[in-house]
């Protein structure tokens, strides 16, 4: 009886896995035709999975910390409860405080946006809120993090969602200051929530300089952790951690902070397409 | 199966992990089928890239599949398998 050769040549590459991987960028192509016709459909459609995947994070996180040790927990719980006070004791004269100030002023413009998507899981270190041209955000406001932390200014905006890019995106650079004496320089993205900036190696720094970007003042955005120096450059590289935890970020608020920050944005790069 | 498994985890880990285990599952996933990372990369891409940038995901996603389809043709030609 005749035999059939090469029936199956290779167990890796079948007409399954070809087609499979077809079907796969139809898939994403149809996802983006979607995307460009109907922005708002997309983060629409796309939000639930983004609320599944911060639950499932959230509901993990939960379960590893349960296997921590019980004393360890009540030491920690007793101390949260004294600094819980202590804060109830702060935000209330904060609160009247901003009551005040929201009269002399006119009142508070900020938008509070709920964070669907977050880094490390966002590539390129942005931010996709749930809150967009309905509730009044616009493209070109800065956002900030819990206590006043700029962290990022929107880029896109739909109707309903809108996507913020952080100062610490990889490629964009940003105008701010550092330390007491305010000495000027450029703040470049590293990734992760975290920058890079080089100054002259004449400019002495205090231990854990603080950095600032223009807004309403001026607002810090991390510190300086390291200071490489190489004896043959006349410059030094600065890494600077950020003041807030980006990878924990559950709400911000979005407002514009005027020509101050606009002028920043500027001389602000991004890598180019 | 395997081959369908992994490519839906490839896609359901932009929405959960961060890029690099997202770029390992999809390599993962290229073994058996060469176009799921440039599909993945490209999803990731319209998720979350911003305006004015570079498109890395896709850009790493497409080479990773042209790397995969070379290797499944060197396997190809060089496993005798009735």
């Amino acid at each position: 009886m005749k035999r059939g050769f090469l029936s199956k040549r290779n167990a890796l590459l079948s007409s399954k896995g070809v087609s499979a991987g077809v079907a796969a960028v139809v898939f994403v192509l149809l996802v983006a035709l979607v995307r460009f016709f109907a922005p708002n459909l997309f983060l629409t459609v796309f939000a639930p999975a983004f609320s599944t995947g911060n639950t499932l994070v959230a509901n993990v996180h939960g379960v590893l910390s349960g296997f921590e040790e019980a004393a360890a927990l009540a030491q920690e719980n007793a101390r949260l409860s004294e600094q819980n006070t202590a804060l109830m004791i702060e935000n209330r004269t904060l609160s009247d405080t901003a009551a005040k100030c929201a009269v002399l002023g006119g009142g508070d413009s900020s938008i509070v946006a709920g964070v669907l998507a977050r880094p490390p899981e966002t590539a390129y270190d942005t931010l996709i809120l749930g809150a967009g041209l309905t509730q009044g955000i616009v493209l070109g406001m800065e956002v900030f993090a819990e206590g006043g932390v700029p962290v990022g200014v929107i880029t896109r905006v739909d109707a309903t969602h809108a996507l913020a890019t952080l100062f610490s995106s990889p490629g964009k650079n940003t105008e701010g200051w550092v330390g007491t004496n305010h000495i000027p320089l450029t703040l470049k993205g590293a990734g992760g929530g975290s920058f890079m900036a080089t100054l002259p190696r004449s400019v002495v720094l205090e231990p854990q300089a603080l950095v600032y970007l223009p807004g309403p003042g001026a607002l810090s955005v991390g510190t300086v952790v390291r200071i490489d120096a190489d004896p043959a450059s006349p410059e030094q590289v600065l890494r600077i951690a950020p003041i807030t935890n980006l990878f924990s970020l559950t709400w911000v608020t979005v407002q514009d902070s005027g020509a101050a920050f606009q002028a920043a944005l500027v001389t602000s790069t991004s890598t180019p397409l | 199966m395997t081959s369908f498994g992994l490519m839906v985890a490839a896609f359901l880990s932009v929405f959960v992990l961060p890029s690099v285990a997202v770029m390992l599952i999809a390599i993962v996933a290229g073994f058996f089928s060469p176009l799921v990372p440039f599909a993945v990369g490209m999803f990731s891409d319209l998720l979350y890239l911003p305006p004015q940038t570079l498109p890395m995901m896709t850009l790493l996603g497409a080479l990773a599949s042209v790397v995969l389809y070379a290797v499944q043709r060197f396997v190809k030609t060089s496993i005798i398998d009735y």
